[in-house]
């Protein structure tokens, strides 16, 4: 196929992606609120084909060009949109309760694909540097960590939310699991987050040697990582030694998620960093 | 005092502090990473904000003495946490060995059953050495441990490096060599401690190639050859080096990060040989153009040539190959007026004011990081503990099971820590498939701790 014929492909995948993805978030809110059980029942068939069309999107743009996606921005972001998808398939399979998480995933989601979207579909060359194994760790373990941030972010929400009514009912309120499990859910993710963050650090930083001979160059985007790593740190000591649980430990999550954000797809844009991606 | 100096309310004040550092230090433009003239011009356009932040370190916080202290302080506290953990290990280890904690289920068995239940506890895992209680994974009270002091060898990794790194830039031409004397980097940097003054090695690079694609002009790859010249001995060892593909030697590394090229120029002056090398030319490489350009002092009164190479002139599609390479050669006066200027092919000599230029032949040259950095082993195999401890702290759950002959039945107690989905689920199940009874007491009655 011809590079235009892709890059329409492409768009027309996430563009049916998208629209998948927000009539199913309508039915779930909908089957929520007007309590309509067969509306929550086909929002699964809804997540699996948007997801389809997503993963779609990313193999035409693959095909396109010869690399996966993690060389611009116009490529990480759909990406890091179906991780988020795919974690929250993940969990819905092993949990239906949690179900619920997709309100506050699916709108990010198509927000994100739709911001990817409106973006030039331009292609880059691959670096040099790009030309190793550890790239596909390194990049695996962030994906890791921020699907975990994610969703011990969305645990938090929804405590907060649940928390913040006095009366579950048995309307969407009662279908959220229980605030302690919900409380345990955030924690284990952001151990998790926290394990997956250091790994994707330290894979970065042999990288690093191996490209440019150093492990750590202060560079903004390798501060920032350490930042959120050390935040996260920082919200386990606070659970262990001053027992922040509950709504402390939900916000905290919630912070911590838009902390990540911010180190992953803000720094770039301020910021001169190498992880500009240098091409020789 | 030491129980404070390790307190983790102390590690949670340093931890915040330390990042707050970070977060500051980061809303201003890092010295380091910036040239000069664009941190000055910073500095000029900020004039009330830029003096003060760089005054009290913020463009530079890593190398101020207030973060350096902070960072002392969290070693301190970690390393009293570290030993402290260490000796919360053995109490954890002994408490559950000697079957002092809660139990999370207690069951009775029929005594007839009891061989079989052993037997299935023995295939799980759990090793009933002598006496009645059986420990698994008790190592898994170890994890806050080894991560405590994997951060400590990081740590000093991290000084190691500070201090005793040496981290230069060199371009070496094809056909010559590098001895790792101080005058032949380009630039380097060394720790506190380091220090540079040749190494007992040299190296020459015998070949730089470069690869493209069979419709592009951009550099799929390139990679210069490396080769060890022992003193007065042939070559022993001769290696690619490219990108993520680097040279070892005596605990030096060498990173292959750029090419270009060095044309040889001959400049004589009333037939008096003035200069006579190949300069390697600096290379502005981008999508549109490559551009490769040097200049060199002549020394009467300020005068310099500039130096263009032309791969490929007239400019062809893929200016990377040489193909009808010449030089452009300058001439400027003192205060950069242009005086006269001169175009040679390979081989040609020509006159240029009152000097005669040759242009013999080119070569390429690759520029290489040299790196000698002690404290990267323990950085990395550090970040390995730490990892590997965090895995330890979170996934490996120390379980134990009692089990005590009380005449006509026998009971079993299962113990954990942390309440591991599936361990009363499949203690209760077993002990039910053998004719008993089990009950879980997790979780715990409300308002119990």
């Amino acid at each position: 196929m011809k590079t235009g014929m892709l890059v329409q492909a492409q768009l027309i995948s996430y563009w049916g992606a998208i629209i998948t993805y927000v009539i199913t978030f309508v039915m779930l809110v909908a089957g929520y609120v007007f309590k309509k059980d067969y509306l929550l029942t086909k929002t699964s068939l809804g997540i699996y084909l948007g997801l389809a069309l997503h993963s779609a999107g990313l193999g035409f743009r693959w095909a396109m060009t010869g690399h996966g996606p993690y060389v611009d921005f116009v490529e990480v972001v759909p990406a890091d949109a179906w991780i988020a998808m795919a974690v929250l398939i993940v969990l819905q399979w092993k949990k239906p309760g949690l179900k619920v998480l997709g309100m506050f995933i699916l709108p990010l989601v198509f927000l994100m694909l739709g911001f990817s979207v409106l973006l030039e579909q331009s292609t880059e060359s691959m670096p040099l540097t790009y030309n190793t194994l550890w790239l596909y760790i390194h990049v695996l373990f962030a994906k890791l960590a921020y699907g975990s941030c994610l969703v011990a972010a969305a645990s938090g929400g929804l405590y907060l939310w649940k928390s913040s009514h006095r009366q579950e009912g048995n309307g969407l309120l009662g279908k959220i699991p229980s605030l302690d499990s919900m409380d345990e859910l955030g924690y284990r993710f952001v151990a998790f987050a926290f394990i997956m963050l250091g790994i994707m650090i330290l894979t970065g930083a042999i990288w690093a040697h191996q490209s440019w001979g150093r492990y750590w160059g202060w560079d903004p985007i390798e501060t920032w990582a350490l930042i959120s790593w050390f935040v996260y740190g920082l919200i386990l000591h606070l659970r262990f030694t001053l027992k922040w649980k509950g709504k402390w430990a939900a916000w905290l999550a919630i912070g911590g998620f838009f902390l990540v954000l911010f180190s992953y797809w803000a720094t770039p844009f301020i910021y001169r960093t190498i992880h500009e991606h240098i091409v020789y | 005092m030491l129980r404070r100096l390790g307190s983790p309310k102390l590690a949670i004040g340093l931890l915040l502090a330390v990042t707050l550092s970070y977060m500051a230090g980061m809303t201003v433009p890092q010295k380091h990473l910036l040239s000069d003239t664009d941190f000055k011009r910073w500095l000029a356009e900020h004039d009330l904000i830029g003096p003060v932040a760089d005054f009290i370190g913020l463009t530079h916080f890593f190398n101020t003495w207030w973060f350096g202290l902070l960072v002392f302080a969290l070693t301190i506290n970690t390393a009293v946490c570290t030993w402290q953990q260490g000796v919360v290990f053995r109490q954890k280890l002994k408490r559950l060995k000697s079957g002092g904690n809660r139990p999370t289920i207690v069951g009775k068995l029929p005594t007839a059953s009891i061989e079989d239940f052993l037997e299935w506890a023995g295939r799980k895992g759990y090793r009933f050495n002598s006496g009645p209680l059986a420990v698994k994974s008790g190592w898994g009270y170890a994890g806050s441990f080894i991560f405590h002091l994997a951060l400590l060898v990081i740590v000093c990794g991290g000084l190691i490096s500070f201090l005793f790194t040496v981290r230069g830039e060199v371009q070496i031409t094809e056909g010559q060599a590098f001895t790792g004397q101080l005058k032949e980097y380009r630039k380097v940097d060394t720790g506190r401690l380091a220090k540079v003054s040749g190494e007992p090695f040299v190296l020459g690079v015998d070949g730089v190639e470069v690869d493209y694609p069979q419709d592009g002009d951009w550099p799929t790859k390139f990679k210069s050859f490396i080769v060890e010249i022992p003193q007065g001995a042939p070559v022993t060892r001769r290696e690619e080096v490219t990108v993520n593909k680097n040279f070892y030697i005596n605990h030096y590394i060498l990173y292959m990060f750029k090419f270009g090229y060095a044309p040889a120029i001959i400049v004589k002056e009333n037939g008096v040989e003035k200069f006579a090398a190949y300069t390697q030319l600096g290379t502005i490489r981008n999508k549109s153009a490559e551009i490769y350009r040097g200049n060199l002092p002549l020394g009467n009164n300020g005068e310099y040539i500039d130096i263009s190479f032309l791969p490929n002139d007239p400019k062809g599609s893929r200016p990377y190959f040489p193909g009808n390479p010449q030089v452009t050669i300058t001439l400027f006066r003192e205060g950069q007026e242009k005086a006269v200027s001169t175009t040679l092919g390979v081989a040609e000599t020509k006159e240029l004011g009152p000097y005669t230029i040759s242009f013999p032949e080119y070569r390429r040259w690759a520029g290489y990081f040299v790196v000698k950095d002690p404290g990267r082993v323990w950085v990395i195999w550090g970040g390995w503990l730490a990892v590997l401890g965090l895995m330890v702290w979170f996934f490996i759950i120390p379980k134990s099971i009692v089990v005590k002959n009380n005449g006509s039945y026998t009971v079993v107690e299962g113990f954990t820590a942390k309440y591991p989905a599936g361990f009363q689920e499949e203690l209760q199940e077993r002990i039910i498939a053998s004719g008993g009874e089990a009950l879980a007491l997790y979780p715990r009655p409300q308002g119990e701790e």
